[in-house]
């Protein structure tokens, strides 16, 4: 029997390697967290991916990352708890999406939110290291969070030499494959492209099974590098002259359905050279973004154009909507979409998505950028 | 007391309806009836920073299946959930308090902080450890013994307390190391030669003191790195690399004082800078814009106070003393300057507001002894207040 808590326990969430993850409510608000139970270890006490999430975590609060709310110590137990969300992302695809591939409007909004909070660690020097479907977190109301940062770790001045053995291999990008350990944020930034794609497939994008299947999968799609077009590549730890060579792919050629700006933006988020590929904060001025940046240019351009309405994308059963029906009546459906137009922007500021997201950094913590500028 | 509603139906969570059939049967009535309000198990009241049950109501929490054997007295099933509030900083009177009810004799403590530096700096050489990873060990060390007995009796010997430090920011810090190999070192360095048998209950007690020291810190792992702030402000105040290296010197000796956990890190930082200036007479012209570097000019002061009181009183123990033998004299000169310009202090305060801050300390369930044993503890952010009144005002 274990004790009472304050936290009631519900059904078990998942397992990981450290901890396993329950459902909990808290017994006098009635609040739903998650409690992730952390298995110690006999030999080295606590779990350093264990500390470093806490110390981590307690420090970013943002709409779009997971707040960590109480550390708890029974015992011989450390719980860490967690807000709640409904299911990862994962999941999410398996249930809500077309064999796994999501809606185009829903992926923008996704992969939005993602940016968001990517940039928001990136500016407070934190990497999370870790970015997969499984570590991305969804509610009803269609927000994204990032979760799991037992793998994260701050950087700063110096850029210290990091451990080559992060980021589960499929979304690991190919300079840490071949063994660099002076990354920085474009280690997430490549995760956060593979994504992306595998949002619109619906199944990873390479799916490798080792190190070299890993590399030998990216280098069908994107190429295989040469000094010409990476230089210092081949002074990489684990490059190999006999590297099969590979032309690159038009990325179509695995995502047909792509638009032209979101393929836009997912080139620049796979860009094999590490200093080539885009930032979170470059990424989220992308044009594909634009009714997000500039809400009122976009709405013009919608009566114009047949588009899915930004309402869909919180309550994305609403979609599929009758094309011919909208034909017929087109000027019913301009006054709905500019209902919906309305609902929407309600909507944001109800659940607390802000339209215009201008993010304060917390203030008087020195871990804070604006000391830093 | 605390009171929750029990929603429709009563529905109590069933956990806890299970323990209370099982405490007293008169409950199990009041349960049914749908609009009774029950009152909870959980009972806590709040305090500035630390959240406790009433001594009470305190009842000793069931741990495992026997416990009706183990007591013979009628135990009411309540759940001893504390909450713990971390604060990063401290007023040098809270510092004071605080360890005038843990440390006994303030030479000795002292003498063993200085021991622990020797011993921690040793291993960060032989380990290849970033200097920080010794500032976030010193600043456990000194928090720990804010709240935990420093004594001659105390259980926990003061030297393992601080390799246990260490083993924690190298686990925050991104360097990990084996505690095998760092407890092997650690005892080559000090001179103990353990058996086999004697190591492995080494082992277990450090990992035991390493939960104290956890809960003690309240997980709150924000540690401030004085360094980052050096390095910026020696740039923007173009400083170069060779004048700035007596600044870093200067920095890594603040670890074997308090300041760290006196000061903010930007104020230490600065305060390097100005020793650097004046110990280099070199004709920089540092023009100590406070304002632009977010420096409030009484605290660095009163920082700098400390910095020259520490080299003044302990030049020979310094990391400096090893490079500059000869600064010795320049620092007295320096402290002579420093106090003839009569430099403002940030806290003055009269009797009266001491006696009246000393009664407020001694309400405050933050300093009071910990409790490691009962229940449940939970560690939130200070920050977290709100979520913290939404919940027990209940």
């Amino acid at each position: 029997m274990s004790q009472p808590s304050q936290f009631q326990q519900l059904e078990k969430l998942g397992e990981g390697t450290y901890a396993t993850v329950y459902k909990g409510r808290n017994r006098s608000t009635g609040t739903l967290v998650a409690l992730k139970e952390i298995n110690l270890d006999s030999e080295e006490g606590t779990p350093s991916t264990a500390i470093r999430e806490i110390s981590l975590m307690k420090d970013l609060k943002h709409n779009n990352i997971i707040n960590l709310y109480d550390v708890i110590h029974t015992e011989n137990k450390l719980t860490l708890v967690f807000e709640y969300l409904d299911r990862d992302l994962k999941k999410y695809m398996d249930i809500n999406g077309n064999h796994g591939a999501l809606d185009p409007q829903v992926i923008k909004s996704f992969m939005f939110q993602l940016l968001k909070g990517i940039q928001f660690c990136h500016q407070n020097r934190v990497l999370h290291r870790d970015l997969k479907p499984q570590n991305l977190l969804t509610n009803n109301k269609g927000e994204l969070k990032i979760g799991d940062f037992g793998l994260a770790r701050a950087f700063g001045i110096p850029v210290n030499t990091f451990s080559s053995e992060v980021v589960t291999l499929w979304y690991r990008a190919p300079d840490v494959l071949m063994g660099s350990k002076n990354y920085s944020t474009s280690i997430d930034m490549w995760s956060a492209g593979c994504i992306l794609a595998e949002m619109f497939i619906g199944r990873p994008l390479f799916p490798g099974g080792s190190n070299e299947d890993q590399l030998h999968k990216i280098f069908k799609l994107m190429g295989t590098p040469t000094e010409r077009t990476w230089p210092g590549v081949s002074q990489l730890p684990n490059y190999r002259a006999n590297f099969e060579m590979f032309a690159p792919q038009d990325l179509r050629s695995v995502i047909p359905t792509i638009d032209v700006l979101a393929l836009s933006l997912l080139t620049s988020l796979l860009q094999m050279v590490p200093e080539n590929r885009i930032s979170a904060a470059q990424a989220l001025q992308h044009p594909w973004f634009d009714e997000y940046n500039q809400p009122q240019l976009v709405q013009q351009q919608q009566y114009q154009q047949t588009a899915n309405t930004v309402s869909g994308v919180l309550n994305p059963g609403n979609l599929g909507y009758d094309q011919q029906a909208q034909q017929h009546n087109l000027q019913m459906q301009q006054q709905q979409q500019q209902q919906q137009q309305q609902q929407q922007q309600q909507q944001y500021q109800q659940q607390g998505v802000p339209v215009q997201y201008n993010h304060q950094p917390q203030q008087g913590h020195p871990n804070n950028n604006q000391y830093y500028q | 007391m605390v009171e929750i509603p029990t929603g429709p139906k009563g529905k109590l969570p069933q956990r806890l309806t299970q323990i209370k059939n099982k405490e007293s049967t008169t409950s199990t009535t009041s349960l049914s009836t749908p609009n009774s309000r029950i009152r909870s198990p959980i009972t806590p009241s709040v305090d500035i920073s630390t959240v406790t049950n009433d001594t009470a109501q305190k009842t000793e929490t069931p741990t495992n299946g026997n416990m009706a054997s183990s007591s013979t007295e009628k135990q009411e099933a309540q759940i001893t959930s504390t909450i713990q509030l971390s604060r990063p900083f401290l007023t040098r009177q809270q510092i004071k308090f605080a360890r005038s009810k843990t440390i006994e004799n303030p030479a000795i403590y002292n003498q063993r902080l200085l021991q622990l530096h020797q011993y921690l700096l040793k291993i960060c050489h032989s380990f290849k450890f970033p200097m920080r990873v010794l500032e976030g060990s010193m600043y456990y060390y000194q928090r720990f013994y804010l709240h935990n007995k420093f004594e001659k009796t105390a259980l926990i010997n003061p030297l393992d307390v601080g390799i246990t430090c260490l083993f924690i920011v190298s686990k925050n810090e991104d360097t990990i190391k084996k505690l095998r190999d760092l407890l092997i070192l650690f005892n080559q360095t000090r001179g103990v030669t353990l058996s086999a048998e004697q190591f492995e209950n080494y082992r277990k007690r450090i990992l035991s003191i390493e939960f104290q020291i956890l809960e003690t810190i309240g997980f709150d792992f924000r540690t401030y790195h004085s360094e980052e702030f050096l390095i910026k402000y020696n740039k923007l105040l173009k400083v170069d690399k060779e004048t700035s290296y007596i600044s870093w010197l200067i920095l890594c000796d603040t670890y074997q004082t308090d300041v760290s956990l006196k000061y903010p890190p930007h104020i230490i930082a600065i305060c390097c800078i100005i020793l650097n200036n004046k110990l280099s007479d070199s004709s920089l012209k540092l023009t100590t814009d406070y304002q632009r570097l977010r420096c409030e000019e009484k605290l660095v002061n009163e920082c700098l106070q400390d910095i020259l009181t520490h080299y003044v009183e302990s030049f020979k123990i310094t990391g400096l003393a090893l490079k500059f033998p000869d600064y010795q004299i320049k620092f007295v000169h320096i402290k002579m300057e420093f106090n003839e310009s009569k430099p403002q202090m940030m806290f003055h305060v009269d009797e009266k507001q001491k006696q009246q801050q000393h009664q407020d300390l001694e309400k405050d369930q933050f300093f009071q002894e910990r409790d490691f044993t009962t229940g449940e503890r939970r560690y939130m952010l200070e920050n977290q207040k709100k979520r913290l009144y939404a919940e027990v005002d209940k």
